[in-house]
């Protein structure tokens, strides 16, 4: 089968790779944006969608190739393969599940053992749902390597640009780097509210000055 | 009995249960019986069926193919291949060897390997 791939183009382009247990959200998440010049395309012998989504930032364009399983990660473990020449990451649990967030941890392993050193965003998918099980307290997994954290809802578009927006800011050494032009996004499905995003933010900003715990999985 | 037919009737009752209930594979499954899944081992009658149980997928779509042979005092390998889709995601390629043994006539699954085929 033929594929199209983006050739060399006068603005960065790199590979994201999108980790977590299956059923977060991960899929629905790279499918809200309406990703316009380039399209997404399946590779077979991977296993693996490739997602190109642009953004447009103070600094210029920017396009992330994001690799996405075809569900190989509810078999077992992904290959290597997806890994490798990863340039940055997104590590995806859904707030709703417990499990989902003691998973990170091996995720980060296994993102790290290929891939080394690149910058790499927590994410906490599905804080639209009331019923949230993952309180804001105890995400602190991100702060012993250094990532970042972001609540998201996939489904309502709820910071969906700030993971990406961290990232190039990692990738270019812009401190100051944002957003020019908001991506186009699928209409929200369903809505979140601000003032519990705002209790929710509060929080983390709380916790984010108390010292990391040691290890506080037998918690969650 | 034609190998041909005991293998396609064997694969049709296994995906039988495997989609409707994975719970009830315990019904095929022997003690000694071991299941490599992606590389990984399990021996067992509780340990296979508790895996293939807490796979996080309830949909499988499946286009297979197998070949089969008769191997010692009557038993048979099955090697299926094709791709198959989970939950409506894109289809992966995948394959499966099966071993059944023949106790008098009657074929007990002992080994069994899966494998996505992907790199």
């Amino acid at each position: 089968m033929a594929e199209t791939i983006p050739v060399a183009q006068d603005f960065p382009t790199v590979k994201l790779v999108l980790v977590g247990d299956g059923g977060v959200g991960k899929t629905t998440f790279v499918q809200r944006h309406i990703t316009g010049e380039f399209e997404s395309r399946y590779i077979p012998t991977l296993g693996v969608a490739v997602h190109p989504l642009v953004f447009y930032t103070n600094f210029g364009k920017i396009l992330f190739n994001i690799w996405d399983t075809a569900g190989q990660e509810k078999f077992g473990g992904l290959r290597d393969g997806y890994y490798i020449q990863g340039q940055c990451a997104i590590i995806m649990f859904d707030v709703t599940s417990r499990n989902s967030y003691k998973h990170c941890p091996n995720w980060h392993s296994d993102l790290t053992r290929v891939c080394e050193s690149i910058p790499i965003v927590l994410c906490g998918n599905k804080v639209d749902v009331k019923e949230r099980k993952v309180k804001p307290s105890q995400i602190n997994f991100h702060r012993r390597f250094n990532l970042s954290y972001y609540d998201i809802s996939a489904k309502s578009n709820y910071n969906f640009e700030k993971p990406f927006i961290w990232l190039a800011s990692k990738l270019t050494g812009q401190k100051n780097l944002e957003l020019v032009q908001q991506p186009t996004l699928l209409p929200p499905e369903t809505v979140v509210d601000p003032n519990l995003m705002k209790q929710y933010s509060d929080q983390m900003a709380q916790v984010a000055t108390l010292p990391i715990p040691d290890d506080d999985d037998d918690q969650i | 009995m034609d190998p041909k037919q005991i293998a396609s009737s064997f694969i049709t009752h296994y995906y039988s249960i495997f989609d409707s209930n994975r719970a009830n594979l315990a019904q095929i499954y022997q003690p000694q019986s071991i299941l490599s899944w992606e590389g990984k081992e399990f021996q067992g009658v509780q340990k296979i069926v508790e895996h293939l149980t807490e796979l996080p997928f309830s949909q499988v779509q499946r286009k297979s193919s197998h070949d089969v042979q008769t191997t010692f005092q009557g038993g048979l390998i099955i090697f299926e291949f094709g791709t198959l889709s989970i939950d409506n995601s894109p289809p992966m390629k995948y394959s499966r060897v099966f071993h059944l043994a023949n106790n008098n006539n009657q074929f007990l699954l002992l080994n069994d390997f899966f494998r996505l085929n992907i790199e």
